[in-house]
């Protein structure tokens, strides 16, 4: 897949675990990890951006003794859900128009 | 073993500021606890992190395509044109005085946008010439490493080759020192038996037949023969093994 693509992507998805309740870095990687392969790299720099433009936030929780970092989403991030499944909505438009035969089968 | 691949990460990540490098160590060693947790080996956790120089390499264009983006909106902010409320105009001003103020206004704009402009060039050049160092700093990083894991797993190798070959020498040599000296003692043992045997029957068999002492002298001769053969075989034997074995271990020990 291309980068770009699955970097928009993996940041909805990202956003979708957390609506379930907050989760921490393995956790979300483990969740993400049964549709589509992500490593732990990648998820750093897209909780990192989610949390600089506020669509989620991050708490730190001692567990076990030491500190886990958790992620909540916040009403932004809920509303970048929203728009993303917008765009996926769009996105599946022109996929049908341009191969109506292919989409059709598809749905077959 | 996750001590050095920290350590590797942190070198690999020292031209990001500090704080940012902590978050980013801080993010995996959580992320190793909570594997180590869930029942994963150091070694597979590793693997699946992958080679520090990689991971640093992709968080820094990562942090600096951050940092662009957020450069960016905050020059768009600066930038963005502001629309005024619109002045009631109290003086008509006249077509020639349009045209005289015209070119001058333009000519200052067009200084202060060439000056902005080159402005923005130069931090361009500069944030790709650190980009530029970066990638360099970490291409040699990475070649280091690579050569060093290399080295180790080379030198992994040449130990096993060594005891590949020194094994079985060390076994030759032991099986045929102990054949040598097996035919040692078999010859003195025939020798010994020929000759003693040879005596006593001389001393004390003078009682038996003519016949039946010949017989058995001669094969108390044959056996002494024997003997002494065997005793010639093992003297060559002992010569050739103890110049290949000095010259074994003479070598080994000024090999290293």
């Amino acid at each position: 897949m291309d980068a770009q693509l699955k970097k928009g992507l993996l940041e909805g998805l990202v956003l979708n675990t957390l609506v379930a309740g907050e989760s921490y870095g393995y956790k979300i990687i483990q969740d993400i990890s049964k549709h589509i392969e992500i490593s732990e790299s990648t998820l750093y720099p897209i909780l990192k951006r989610l949390e600089a433009v506020e669509c989620v936030v991050a708490r730190s929780v001692e567990y076990n003794g030491r500190l886990r970092k958790y992620y909540c989403i916040t009403e932004l991030g809920k509303e970048k859900i929203n728009s993303f499944k917008q765009d996926l909505d769009e996105i599946r438009g022109i996929y049908e128009s341009m191969w109506p035969q292919e989409s059709g089968g598809n749905n077959v | 073993m996750y001590k050095e691949w920290t350590l590797n990460l942190r070198g690999a990540l020292k031209k990001l500021p500090n704080d940012e490098v902590d978050k980013i160590l801080d993010y995996y060693n959580e992320m190793y606890l909570d594997k180590t947790e869930g029942g994963e080996s150091p070694k597979s956790i590793l693997n699946e992190f992958g080679n520090p120089y990689d991971i640093a390499y992709k968080l820094y264009y990562e942090y600096h395509n951050c940092q662009d983006v957020n450069v960016g909106s905050e020059s768009k902010k600066v930038t963005e044109p502001k629309c005024e409320p619109m002045q009631e105009i109290d003086n008509v001003v006249t077509q020639g005085e349009i045209n005289s103020t015209i070119p001058q206004v333009g000519k200052e704009v067009e200084q202060v946008e060439k000056v902005e402009l080159q402005a923005v060039k130069e931090e361009q050049a500069k944030d790709t010439a650190s980009k530029i160092d970066y990638v360099a700093y970490i291409k040699t990083s990475y070649d280091e490493y690579h050569k060093a894991e290399l080295k180790r797993k080379s030198s992994r190798r040449s130990i096993a080759v060594k005891l590949a070959f020194i094994v079985p020498y060390i076994t030759l040599v032991i099986v045929v020192w102990s054949v040598i000296i097996a035919m040692w003692v078999s010859a003195a043992a025939s020798v010994l038996a020929g000759v003693a045997g040879l005596f006593g029957m001389l001393i004390l068999g003078t009682s038996s037949s003519g016949g039946a002492l010949l017989v058995f002298c001669g094969g108390l001769v044959a056996l002494a023969g024997i003997g002494v053969l065997l005793g010639v075989v093992a003297y060559y034997m002992t010569k050739f093994a103890k110049v290949h074995t000095v010259r074994y271990f003479y070598k080994s020990k000024h090999v290293k």
